[in-house]
């Protein structure tokens, strides 16, 4: 049971009414729209990191995939899985980001992402070779957004397990 | 940079975050408009943000957030 109650979606002003309609009527945005000064910004950013075509879904699903499991968050994870499986993601490779990285055969791209994120949630820092490997993958740009998705992922992590929010029984988020 | 993601820059200052931040155009703006948002509500007092954001630094043993000049574990008098 979540420890701060959801709002409803009726009594959200029109700004959240319309981005509930875009990205699905999640608990994490119902509980969230507690703190209406904020939700507003967020939400903007939000769609930012979602519309933005500097990574593919499946790529960004595999970001967000492995932040969720080194946070250890299962609704994170549960709203995510099934958006992995669409973006092409197999079950082995969801296994491996969600455990042994070199159960499978990641792209060279996708694991100098797939470091760079591990690195980073369990350490806190990177060291210079995990940083050189992801920006000549990248570049600075794409590297850039990265760190931001992580660390949007990261946080939000750490709220969704403070509030133990229930995990969505039909809804699910729109990308 | 946008005219609206400079402006947003400004209003905060033009720190280096926000200079390293910009490299990333297609999520900056988004970005600067949530900071804003929560730097800006009413609801927490400036005390207790800044209290959350320096402990946060400290746990996460981010040097540009602490004093930089202060050793860990810092101690100010």
């Amino acid at each position: 049971m979540s420890r701060i109650p959801l709002t409803t979606v009726e009594e959200q002003p029109e700004p959240i009414r319309q981005f509930m309609a875009r990205r699905g009527e999640l608990n994490l945005f119902r509980s969230l729209a507690n703190a209406p000064h904020v939700l507003i910004g967020w939400a903007q950013m939000v769609d930012e990191m979602l519309d933005s075509p500097t990574f593919t879904v499946r790529m960004r699903e595999l970001v967000i995939l492995r932040v969720a499991h080194l946070q250890g968050c299962p609704y994170e994870l549960r709203q995510h899985l099934g958006l992995a499986r669409s973006a092409g993601l197999t079950n082995a490779q969801i296994n491996a980001t969600l455990g042994d990285l070199d159960a499978v055969g990641f792209s060279r791209t996708e694991r100098a992402v797939l470091d760079v994120v591990t690195e980073l949630c369990i350490t806190h820092r990177l060291r210079d070779e995990t940083f050189a490997a992801a920006q000549t993958a990248l570049g600075d740009a794409a590297l850039t957004e990265l760190l931001m998705i992580i660390s949007c992922y990261y946080g939000l992590a750490l709220l969704l397990n403070a509030v133990e929010l229930d995990i969505d029984i039909t809804a699910r988020l729109h990308v | 940079m946008t005219n609206e993601a400079r402006e947003l820059t400004l209003e905060r200052g033009n720190l280096n975050v926000y200079r390293a931040l910009a490299n990333a155009e297609k999520v900056f703006t988004g970005w600067m408009v949530a900071g804003r948002s929560a730097l800006t509500s009413p609801i927490l007092p400036a005390r207790l943000r800044e209290l959350v954001i320096l402990r946060t630094a400290y746990l996460m043993d981010c040097a540009m957030r602490s004093p930089s000049t202060v050793p860990r574990p810092a101690r100010l008098e």
